[in-house]
C-alpha cells in the first residue's frame, strides 16, 4: 500500500514546484500527530457508538411507543436529538478537523504545529459536548434542530475549536511543499464553515436571540452549511487524498476538483432553508434553497466522475488493496445518491409527498453516516495503523466493521425510505388517520431498527480493536512500571502485554 | 489554487454572502414585525400567552414533542393540511411572533398541533392523551407521558362504571371529583396557584392526578391556535360581509368581479381598496393591521 509513501499518489498529481524543499519524513509526520489525532480519533468513535446507541433506541421507540417507558430522560423527543448530536458533534465535527489537520500536515510534508493547543481543545471539545447531550437528556435542550445542546455550551465548544483549528494556519505556513492539494481547500472549507456556522448560530438562537421565525431560518442557514459545507467538504477532502493514494494513480483532473470545491462553498451555504419547505417564512428563501440544492448536484457529478476516472484507468482492472478504497468506494456512491436524493426532495411539487416524513430523515443519514461516516471511518482504517505504527491487532473485526456498517447503513436507509414513502402516501390521503398511516411504516422502521443495530455492533467491534491497539501501545509503560517495581527479579516470567 | 489566502478568501466569500443573504435579510424583511392590531375585538395578535402556558411550552421544548409533532400548517395544494382540518389558513410568520425557541418542527410522527387549542379545547382529553394514547386512540403510536402524573391513593369504596375491569392502564376511566384528602390537598394547591383541574384517573383505588409540569403543557397546547384571520393569511371559507355586503356569496364564483380586486387576490378576500398587495409573499414588515372578520 502506498500510503507511506510521502512521493506518491496525491502528491504526484500536482505539478512539483521546482526549489521545493525536501520536507521531513511521512513517518516523523505521523509521529507528531500521533498524541492529539489518537485521542481525538478514539473520542471520536467514543462518540460515535453512543450516538449510534442513542439512535438505536429512539428507533425502537419509534415502532414500539411502550418500549423504555417510565423516565423523562429517555423519552424519544430527548433520545433522539441527544443521538444526532452525539453522532454530529462528538463524531463528525471533531473528525474531520482532525482529518484536516493530519492532511495539512501530511501534504505540506511538515510536522503538525499547535500540537498541545490540540490537545487541550479536542479535551475541552469531549467535555462541552458531554455537558451538551447530558443537557439534552435532562431536558435542557434549546429545541432548535440540530443546535439542541444548551445555549452554555457553545463558548466552550467554540473555545475548542479555535484551540484545535490554531494549528492549521501554522502548518500551511509553514508547508514544505508549496503546491496546495486538493484536501487543503476543503479543509478551509470545514474550518472556517465550523467556526463561523456555530459561531454565528449561537449569537442569533442562545445570546442575543432573534424574534419569531428568523430563528428557524438562522437554524436552518446553519444546518446547510454545517451538512453541506463543512461536513460535505470535511468527507470530500478525505476522499480526494485516499482515493488516488489507495487507488494507485493520480487525481484524474484537479480542475474538476476545482470546481467541486467552488460550487460547494458558494452555493452550499444557501441550501439550508429547503428543510422550511412550506414553512411560514418569505417563498424566496426556500426558491433559493431549492436552486442551491440543484446546483450542488454541479459537485455531485464532478465528484462521481473524478473518483471513477481516478480508480479506472484505461485497459487496466480496478485494483482493490484493501478495506480502505471499499470504504471510500461506498462513501462517494452515498454522496451521489444523497444529492440526487436532495435535488429531488428539495422541490417544491416533490415535499407535498415528502415532507416531514422519515424521507427526509433517510436523506441525512445517507449524508451524515453513509457519505461523510464511511468516508471518515475509511480514512480511520488507513491512519490508525500507521499513527500507531502497527497494524490493526484484528484484521476480523475490521472486515466485520466494514460490512457491518455497509449493511446496517444499507438497511437503514432502504427501511426509513419506504417507510418515508409510505408515510407520505397515506398522509397525503386525508382520509387516512394519522394513527394508521403510521402503524403502515412500523415493518419499514423496524428494517431501520435492524440496521442500527448493526451498525452499532460493527462500532463496537472497532472500538474493540481500536482498544487492543491502544493497550499493545502502552505495553511498554506497563514493562517499564514492572520493571521499577521488580527490579531485584531478574527471573519473573514476561508480562502478558509483552507477548501482545 | 495554490495560495492558501486564495482558498480562504474564496471560501469566506461564499459563507458570507449566504449568511448575509438568508440570516442578515430575514432579519431586515421579519425581525421588526409586532403585534398587530385586531380592529373589530380591539384585541392584539397574536396575544401573549397567560403563565402557565409560557411554563408550558417550557415542559414541550424540554420534552422534545418537536421531534415528533410540528407547529405549521402548509399553504393550500401543498399536503392535506387543510383537508385533515389541522387548520384554516396557512400558517405565517406573525403568529410567531411571541415564541422562544419557534417550534416550527421537521417531522410528523403525529399530527400537526399549531391549531391543537382550537381543535381540541378539552383539557381532560389532553391529560388523558399525554397520560396514556391508547385510552383514546386505541392503536396510537405516541408514547406515555405517565411521568407527568402522580398516583395518589383513592376512594376505592366509590367504584363507578368502568371500575370493575380496572387493572391494566387501557381500563381507566375518568372520574369527576376526589374525596381522598391528598387529593383534596392537591386541588387545594392547585387553586392556590390558579390552576384547577377536574382531572382524575382512577385504577383499583388509586387515583392519577396530574403534576404541575402536566397541567403547565396541557395550557400550553390550549393555548396553540393560529385561526385568527390575519391581512396576509386570511381565513378563506368565511363569507366576508363587512367590506363588500352586496357583493355575491364568495363561493358563488372564483374570481369576483369587482373591479378594484386585484387578480392575485383569494377569491374570499374582503375588498379593501386602499390595500392592494403587491407583493404574494405573506410575510415581512409591510404586514398590514389584521382585518378580522365576523
Amino acid at each position: 500500500m502506498a500510503i507511506g509513501d510521502s512521493q506518491s499518489g496525491p502528491a504526484r498529481a500536482t505539478a512539483p514546484i521546482p526549489g521545493a524543499q525536501q520536507g521531513v519524513s511521512a513517518i516523523e509526520i505521523d509521529r507528531s500527530c500521533r498524541g492529539p489525532l489518537l485521542l481525538l480519533l478514539t473520542a471520536g468513535l467514543g462518540w460515535l457508538v453512543v450516538g449510534v446507541a442513542l439512535m438505536l433506541i429512539a428507533s425502537i421507540k419509534l415502532h414500539g411507543p411502550r418500549f423504555l417507558p417510565g423516565t423523562a430522560w429517555l423519552t424519544y423527543g430527548r433520545v433522539a436529538p441527544a443521538g444526532l448530536n452525539a453522532v454530529v458533534y462528538g463524531f463528525a465535527c471533531p473528525v474531520a478537523v482532525g482529518l484536516v489537520l493530519w492532511l495539512s500536515s501530511r501534504l505540506g510534508r511538515v510536522r503538525l504545529a499547535g500540537r498541545n493547543a490540540v490537545l487541550v481543545g479536542v479535551v475541552g471539545w469531549n467535555l462541552g459536548v458531554l455537558l451538551g447531550v447530558a443537557g439534552i437528556l435532562a431536558g435542557h435542550s434549546t429545541g432548535f434542530s440540530w443546535l439542541e445542546m444548551p445555549g452554555w455550551v457553545g463558548p466552550i465548544l467554540l473555545l475548542s475549536l479555535t484551540l484545535m483549528a490554531v494549528g492549521w494556519p501554522a502548518t500551511v505556513a509553514a508547508r514544505a511543499e508549496r503546491a496546495l492539494y486538493v484536501s487543503d481547500w476543503f479543509g478551509v472549507a470545514v474550518l472556517l464553515g465550523l467556526l463561523w456556522a456555530w459561531a454565528g448560530a449561537q449569537w442569533f438562537l442562545a445570546h442575543r436571540p432573534v424574534r419569531g421565525v428568523v430563528q428557524s431560518v438562522v437554524t436552518a442557514w446553519y444546518r446547510g452549511v454545517l451538512l453541506e459545507v463543512c461536513l460535505g467538504a470535511g468527507g470530500l477532502a478525505a476522499l480526494f487524498y485516499f482515493v488516488p493514494k489507495l487507488a494507485g494513480h493520480p487525481l484524474h483532473s484537479r480542475s474538476l476538483a476545482a470546481l467541486s470545491f467552488w460550487v460547494l462553498v458558494l452555493v452550499g451555504g444557501w441550501t439550508g432553508c429547503v428543510h422550511l419547505l412550506g414553512g411560514p417564512v418569505p417563498a424566496w428563501m426556500i426558491s433559493v434553497g431549492t436552486v442551491a440544492m440543484g446546483l450542488l448536484l454541479a459537485n455531485v457529478v464532478a465528484v462521481g466522475l473524478n473518483a471513477w476516472r481516478t480508480v479506472s484507468q484505461p485497459g487496466q482492472p480496478i485494483r482493490w488493496p484493501g478495506l480502505g478504497l471499499g470504504y471510500m468506494a461506498l462513501s462517494v456512491g452515498c454522496y451521489v445518491l444523497a444529492g440526487i436524493e436532495g435535488a429531488v426532495l428539495a422541490n417544491r411539487s416533490v415535499s407535498a409527498l415528502t415532507r416531514f416524513t422519515h424521507l427526509e430523515t433517510a436523506r441525512l443519514w445517507l449524508m451524515l453516516l453513509g457519505f461523510f461516516g464511511m468516508a471518515a471511518l475509511g480514512a480511520v482504517h488507513e491512519l490508525v495503523p500507521r499513527l500507531a505504527e502497527r497494524p490493526w491487532p484484528r484484521p476480523g473485526l475490521a472486515r466485520a466493521h466494514f460490512w457491518g456498517t455497509a449493511a446496517g447503513l444499507g438497511l437503514i436507509w432502504l427501511g426509513l425510505t419506504t417507510a418515508g414513502l409510505v408515510q407520505g402516501i397515506k398522509l397525503l390521503d386525508a382520509r387516512v388517520p394519522v394513527t394508521a398511516a403510521l402503524r403502515a411504516t412500523v415493518p419499514c422502521v423496524g428494517v431501520a431498527t435492524l440496521g442500527w443495530l448493526a451498525v452499532l455492533l460493527a462500532q463496537v467491534a472497532l472500538l474493540i480493536n481500536l482498544g487492543t491497539l491502544l493497550v499493545s501501545l502502552t505495553a511498554p509503560i506497563w514493562q517499564a512500571v514492572q520493571g521499577l517495581v521488580q527490579p531485584a527479579e531478574r527471573t519473573a516470567p514476561p508480562s502478558p502485554e509483552a507477548k501482545a | 489554487m495554490n495560495r492558501a489566502w486564495l482558498i480562504v478568501v474564496g471560501a469566506w466569500v461564499g459563507l458570507a454572502s449566504s449568511f448575509c443573504g438568508l440570516v442578515l435579510v430575514a432579519q431586515l424583511q421579519l425581525g421588526r414585525l409586532t403585534q398587530v392590531k385586531l380592529e373589530l375585538t380591539d384585541s392584539f395578535y397574536p396575544p401573549s400567552r397567560p403563565g402557565p402556558a409560557r411554563r408550558g411550552a417550557e415542559v414541550y421544548r424540554a420534552l422534545g414533542c418537536v421531534e415528533c409533532h410540528t407547529q405549521q400548517v402548509r399553504p393550500r395544494g401543498q399536503g392535506s393540511d387543510f383537508e385533515r382540518g389541522w387548520g384554516q389558513r396557512r400558517t405565517v410568520a406573525q403568529d410567531y411572533l411571541h415564541d422562544y425557541p419557534v417550534l416550527l418542527g421537521t417531522v410528523r410522527l403525529g399530527p400537526d398541533l399549531a391549531n391543537i387549542g382550537a381543535r381540541q379545547p378539552d383539557p381532560d382529553a389532553h391529560f388523558k392523551q399525554l397520560y396514556n394514547p391508547r385510552l383514546l386512540t386505541e392503536k396510537s403510536m405516541m408514547p406515555s407521558y405517565a411521568f407527568l402524573f402522580e398516583t395518589v391513593a383513592g376512594p376505592a369504596s366509590s367504584p363507578a362504571p368502568g371500575s370493575a375491569r380496572a387493572g391494566t392502564t387501557a381500563d381507566l376511566s375518568l372520574f369527576p371529583a376526589a374525596a381522598d384528602p391528598r387529593v383534596e390537598r392537591l386541588v387545594e394547591q392547585d387553586l392556590h396557584l390558579q390552576r384547577v383541574t377536574r382531572f382524575r384517573l382512577m385504577q383499583a383505588g388509586y387515583q392519577v392526578v396530574p403534576t404541575v409540569e402536566a397541567q403547565d403543557l396541557v395550557a400550553y397546547l390550549l393555548s396553540l391556535r393560529s385561526d385568527t384571520p390575519l391581512f396576509e393569511a386570511p381565513v378563506p371559507s368565511r363569507p366576508a360581509t363587512d367590506a363588500a355586503p352586496a357583493a355575491a356569496p364568495a363561493n358563488s364564483s372564483p374570481v369576483r368581479p369587482a373591479t378594484s380586486v386585484p387578480a392575485n387576490r383569494a377569491p374570499a378576500t374582503p375588498v379593501e381598496p386602499q390595500a392592494a398587495p403587491t407583493n404574494p409573499i405573506p410575510t415581512g414588515p409591510q404586514s398590514r393591521p389584521a382585518r378580522p372578520r365576523p
